[in-house]
């Protein structure tokens, strides 16, 4: 095994993050979540530099029409920015911060970078079918008691199980 | 009553405070590594389930705790919406992203913010992943919008209560840190990432049974008291002010705007005929800003009616128990059916009342009862207003 960095306890990380939870759900009665922000940001994007084109996507156009507001100032969008900040502060606190390409052992860069990339994709697409990732849709539902969310949470992890022996040389 | 702000885009400022603590903690667990975070589907480490569970069961009890002692608007939260086809797609794509990307968007970024390069690349490709769910929209409408269910609770799918729910999920929880803390061992030949330590275990399980316990015995301060409102006894005692079908005569003739009207009949009789401006609602929604909000604009006083004033006055000791002011509440006395019967459709007793005070009510009836009729008769509503919902916007889709 590589370095041994020392991690804070789940349980009590879990706790506060429940508790966070329950917070953001008593502020706005909505939870935390990131891939939400992966849309604003990518409509976002798409308004920028190519007004007319994506203007006459379906989505894009039903998008706009329900939201008043500029997509960059949804508040996932700085949520997200402020898990990047954490995230950073964190590892700087817990001296993690380093530039590494974190891979299996036996795994060429090559195919990392590849299914870094399309893993990234397919929860970019199954997040919208999801209506939601693992935190917007899982976590918040199941904080809410939400049937979606307790599904989406099965969905994800079963598949995971159930796929995880083929793809094992990526990892072990 | 939170939520506070459940229209807003509330303040961005807080919005930057919340993701940041989201982030410290999904680095402190260890989320900001691909090796942590897929250890869950091989089995050498359980840390995602332990966090992702805890949080989970924290925030149940934490959302069921504030609805109970009235905190909280259960019925003003979001709920993310069941599609039913579109979840399970949703969640299988997602599943394989998982294991071929080794993060979830959330924990990408914390990995990226660190310095992991494969996390920048996954970042990208969820940007990407978006981007061609965007293009290919019309392609995956059907099955987006496809199926739709509602938005159910699972203790409602399951026909137990909230506390209940909570209870088992919790005790469930507590019994599987315990397997994958074995398998986990056991897969590590002796090692394990149970970072507590066997008595600290038992302590916290212990708590957690207690809390169980109390969760249990919790649910929704509204379901509480709306099945309380059901019950026979509701209000039996409680001391309400009437207001007679005389008085409220006397005052529509002075065009008199102090009196404000909730009329409790069904839809269609109150379609029919109802008293001046009345808004038409049933029980439940004195939870809601419709009824709120009528009930506490300006000055006026609140007249509750139904067909008789056995609901009616049940109604207003639920009004005072979620919080209106009593003295802002009146109940028609004898409800709506004495107020047609003694004043629209009057008509003069054969025998001669036995007091002048009689006497001057039934002239006053007779009199007036045509313009009294004309007066319900041009305020009708329009169109039918509907009731604007504040239920809080987003989801994370």
């Amino acid at each position: 095994m590589e370095e041994k960095t020392k991690y804070s306890n789940p349980y009590l990380i879990g706790f506060l993050l429940g508790l966070l939870i329950v917070l953001t759900i008593y502020l706005n009665g909505n939870g935390v979540g990131a891939s939400g922000a992966f849309k604003n940001v990518v409509v976002g994007t798409l308004n920028e530099i190519a007004p007319e084109t994506s203007s006459q996507l379906q989505y894009i156009k039903e998008f706009n029409a329900s939201h008043t507001e500029s997509p960059w100032k949804g508040w996932l969008v700085f949520q997200v920015i402020g898990v990047v900040i954490g995230g950073f502060v964190s590892g700087l606190v817990s001296n993690r911060l380093k530039f590494k390409f974190e891979k299996g052992k036996n795994v060429k860069s090559k195919i990392r970078l590849i299914t870094a990339l399309i893993g990234g994709m397919l929860f970019g697409i199954g997040s919208q079918f999801g209506r939601g990732c693992t935190s917007g849709a899982g976590l918040d539902g199941m904080a809410v008691f939400s049937v979606a969310g307790f599904l989406v949470t099965m969905m994800i992890f079963g598949t995971g199980f159930a796929i995880a022996p083929l793809f094992k040389k990526l990892w072990l | 009553m939170g939520p506070i702000f459940p229209e807003a885009n509330f303040n961005l400022v807080l919005a930057l405070i919340i993701g940041f603590i989201f982030g410290v903690l999904l680095e402190q667990a260890g989320f900001s590594s691909n090796k942590k975070l897929v250890g869950i589907f091989y089995g050498y480490d359980f840390t995602v389930w332990r966090v992702f569970f805890t949080a989970a069961i924290t925030a149940m009890v934490g959302v069921l705790t504030l609805s109970h002692f009235n905190l909280l608007d259960i019925s003003l939260i979001y709920i993310s919406p069941m599609y039913l086809w579109s979840v399970v797609a949703g969640g299988i794509i997602m599943g394989f992203g998982f294991i071929l990307g080794g993060y979830c968007p959330g924990t990408s970024l914390c990995a990226a913010a660190i310095g992991k390069l494969d996390a920048m690349v996954f970042i990208l490709g969820v940007a990407l992943g978006v981007f061609v769910f965007i293009v290919g929209y019309p392609m995956f409408e059907g099955i987006y919008l496809g199926s739709f269910m509602g938005a159910p609770q699972i203790f409602d799918l399951l026909n137990i209560s909230m506390g209940l729910f909570t209870f088992i999920i919790v005790i469930f929880a507590f019994l599987s840190y315990w397997g994958v803390g074995i398998l986990e061992r056991k897969i590590n030949n002796g090692e394990s990432y149970e970072l507590t330590s066997k008595s600290g275990f038992f302590k916290i399980f212990a708590l957690a049974t207690v809390v169980a316990f109390v969760a249990l015995f919790m649910s929704p301060y509204k379901q509480t008291l709306l099945a309380d409102f059901n019950s026979a006894d509701f209000g039996k005692d409680a001391n309400i002010n009437l207001i007679s079908s005389d008085d409220i005569a006397v005052r529509l003739l002075k065009n008199d705007n102090s009196l404000q009207f909730i009329d409790l009949r069904l839809p269609n009789e109150f379609a029919k005929l109802a008293l001046p401006y009345a808004l038409n609602a049933t029980p439940e929604e004195f939870f809601l800003p419709r009824v709120s909000d009528f009930i506490n604009q300006k000055q006026k006083i609140t007249v509750i009616y139904g067909g008789d004033e056995k609901l009616a006055k049940k109604v207003a000791v639920l009004a005072v128990k979620i919080g209106f002011n009593p003295n802002k509440i009146l109940v028609l006395k004898g409800g709506f059916n004495e107020f047609m019967k003694d004043i629209i459709n009057f008509e003069m007793p054969k025998e001669q009342p036995n007091s002048s005070i009689l006497k001057t009510t039934y002239l006053f009836r007779h009199e007036y009862n045509g313009r009294i009729k004309e007066i319900l008769e041009n305020s009708k509503p329009k169109q039918i207003v509907l009731p604007k919902s504040k239920r809080a916007l987003g989801g994370c889709g």
